[in-house]
């Protein structure tokens, strides 16, 4: 578990140099991990096989957002943006990032 | 920052990894990874991109007030309710189990809430729905369909007030206040039944196994 939690803080600090897609091949590369640590467990198979079908999965949610994307020019934003500032939160105060 | 926000995809496999080793295992954290592909669906209530499409390299002045109305923008809709946040609380919920799984869960959603709005990729009302949106997700997968109806029922009552009723919201901060607020802690109450719940069913299953 520990192993796991550094591997985990490694990626993060990975993520901070690459972009999405890789971030994405990262998840596998969790999933290798995992597999690695239980070389003698048949459970690793149902890891890869789950891990493959949520990348599939998430490739497939990114093809469905630009379906709608095509559905909906026109954004609410603006009405968001009001409630927002109506709550008293701004971006502007965590804009530093 | 951004790879905090991006950690999501890594996080959904090592808390399905954590969960597929512990002894209580069962496959529902792997069906609401589904479930939250729901929120596709959702987007198209109140599609919105988020602040940092709408306000650009201005997000640091953002302070001015346009008026209100639709705007064109060439972004993806995949605002309200955060997917992002709703997926970190779920994955929270079943990895409770194992103490240093839900230490790490829980720090992942801070910084999931926090990189969401400091990267400009939701607003604060899109972290509001994500509570009832993850009750919703949780009590599906869980069985509890009831819940889950009446969750869902708190989102679409949300995003449709939001959309035709925006006016009203803007215009009384008290009670927008005192909705999100009640929406936040109802939602976080029933998160905590549903957890000592399924706490329970997992003990008498262990029970049921070992005799």
């Amino acid at each position: 578990m520990i192993l796991s939690i550094l591997f985990l803080l490694a990626l993060l600090a990975a993520h901070s140099f690459v972009g999405d897609t890789v971030a994405r091949i990262a998840g596998i590369a969790a999933l290798c991990f995992w597999c690695a640590f239980r070389p003698s467990d048949d459970r690793r198979i149902k890891v890869f096989f789950y891990s493959v079908v949520m990348l599939v999965m998430s490739i497939a949610i990114l093809f469905v957002l630009g379906l709608i994307n095509q559905v909906s020019l026109l954004k609410y934003d603006l009405y968001l943006h009001a409630i927002d500032r109506t709550l008293g939160f701004c971006p502007a105060q965590l804009a530093f990032a | 920052m951004i790879g905090a926000y991006q950690m999501l995809p890594t996080m959904m496999v090592a808390g399905y990894g954590w969960a597929l080793f512990s002894k209580s295992f069962s496959n529902h954290l792997l069906v609401s990874y589904f479930v939250t592909a729901i929120c596709a669906a959702l987007y198209l209530i109140v599609p919105a991109s988020g602040p940092g499409f709408l306000l650009g390299g201005s997000l640091a002045a953002a302070h001015s007030s346009p008026a209100i109305g639709l705007i064109p923008l060439s972004y993806v809709a995949n605002c309200i309710p955060s997917a992002h946040l709703s997926m970190a609380i779920t994955i929270w919920f079943f990895n409770r189990s194992n103490v240093i799984a839900r230490r790490v869960c829980l720090a992942f959603i801070f910084v999931t809430g926090f990189t969401t709005l400091a990267l400009g990729e939701h607003y604060l009302i899109d972290l509001v729905l994500s509570f009832p949106f993850a009750l919703f997700v949780v009590s599906s997968t869980t069985g509890r369909y009831r819940r889950a109806a009446a969750a869902m029922a708190c989102v679409l009552l949300w995003l449709n007030a939001i959309r035709v009723a925006i006016d009203t919201l803007v215009n009384h901060p008290v009670w927008l206040w005192v909705a999100a607020a009640v929406t936040i802690a109802g939602s976080s109450v029933y998160l905590s039944m549903s957890s000592a719940e399924q706490v329970e069913h997992e003990t008498s299953m262990k029970e049921l196994v070992a005799a």
